[in-house]
């Protein structure tokens, strides 16, 4: 009888092992989103973390699947994933080129990130208000951009594990806070560093 | 003759060049030997640091891992003995570009959405021999059995 259970387990197992499957994570931040799994035969919208669907000839349906299981299927893959993107912004006094005094205090913690992520992308991203035109906002957004990008260059983040340092400006197309056309909005005067 | 040679071989090496180098949409991140980049009929080891081209297609050898992170910040990690295409990545929020395809041949697959999901619902999507995986700013864990 043991016997018998012993075998019925492998089996059910060795069927686990070699199927194809959908499972979901939950999200860092909590919200979880949905997948939506789908074949000529049905779909099947997975919403709660922690389920699975198969994947085989037949509809998308729900799989009970032990958790250890999918973490050993899945152990080296996690393993393999990188860290997640940092994104910091940095303000500016005005409408001018000037860090704020708190962003220029912040540089040193930008700077020691950017140092212990190897290896590293960076973007950095020029952003304005909306007062003035949006050429000239454009504009003002890359010299941002670029006198950050300068900046960090001047401490000397050039190294093997600097694989790119992407600067580019978006004016006053994505702000943080929406404003109608020639308002000044501090918030919105910045530049954002995104680590990869 | 031999002039013309030369001339006919400078051409077609001109020509090369004159092909536009396209843009990186990623970069391999973490790696575990033996992974594999097939791209414009290259197929070479992968390097820490290199760059992912859209239309190019990555292979990981037994025990072999690589974990690409995105120009949005979506993050690609694959498992050993696995075999991932990238058919299409548009990263472009201002002209209204976004989308990021892919299509596990075989293997476990890792993704863990950024900013291209969070924009629009289906922009990010893999495709199986078995169906299609929408990833709708959640977490996926894929496997597709050999």
């Amino acid at each position: 009888m043991r016997h018998a259970f012993v075998v019925g387990l492998a089996t059910l197992l060795g069927g686990c092992v070699n199927a194809s499957y959908v499972a979901m994570l939950p999200a860092p931040d909590g919200d979880s989103g949905s997948l939506l799994v789908a074949n000529p035969a049905g779909q099947h919208l997975l919403q709660t973390p922690g389920q699975a669907v198969s994947l085989g000839p037949g509809a998308p349906r729900p799989l009970q699947l032990p958790a250890w299981q999918v973490e050993r299927d899945f152990a080296a893959a996690q393993a393999a994933l990188p860290p997640a993107v940092e994104r910091y912004r940095l303000y500016f006094e005005g409408a001018g080129l000037t860090l704020t005094e708190r962003s220029e205090a912040n540089i040193g913690h930008l700077l020691n990130r950017i140092r212990h992520r190897t290896p590293v992308a960076i973007s950095v991203i020029g952003h304005t208000d909306r007062l003035g035109g949006r050429d000239l906002n454009h504009r003002t957004g890359l010299l941002r951009a670029q006198q950050v990008a300068d900046r960090l260059r001047a401490e000397g983040i050039q190294g093997s594990s600097l694989i790119e340092l992407r600067v580019g400006s978006h004016g006053e197309d994505d702000p943080l806070i929406d404003t109608p056309d020639e308002t000044a909005e501090p918030r919105n005067r910045r530049v954002e560093v995104m680590l990869r | 003759m031999r002039a013309t040679i030369t001339m006919l071989a400078l051409a077609v090496h001109l020509g090369a060049l004159a092909a536009p180098l396209p843009e990186p949409v990623g970069y391999v991140m973490t790696l575990q030997a033996p992974a594999y980049l097939m791209a414009r009929d290259n197929h070479t080891p992968v390097r820490t640091g290199q760059a992912v081209v859209d239309e190019s297609t990555l292979q990981t050898g037994p025990g072999g891992t690589l974990g690409i992170t995105f120009e949005d910040g979506t993050r690609l990690a694959l498992g050993p003995q696995s075999d991932v295409e990238l058919l299409d990545y548009r990263f472009d929020p201002a002209a209204d570009a976004l989308a990021l395809h892919l299509y596990l041949h075989r293997g476990t697959l890792s993704l863990a959405p950024g900013r291209l999901a969070s924009l629009r619902p289906d922009a990010v999507t893999v495709q199986t021999d078995e169906g299609l995986v929408a990833v709708r700013d959640a977490h996926l864990l894929l496997k597709v059995a050999p």
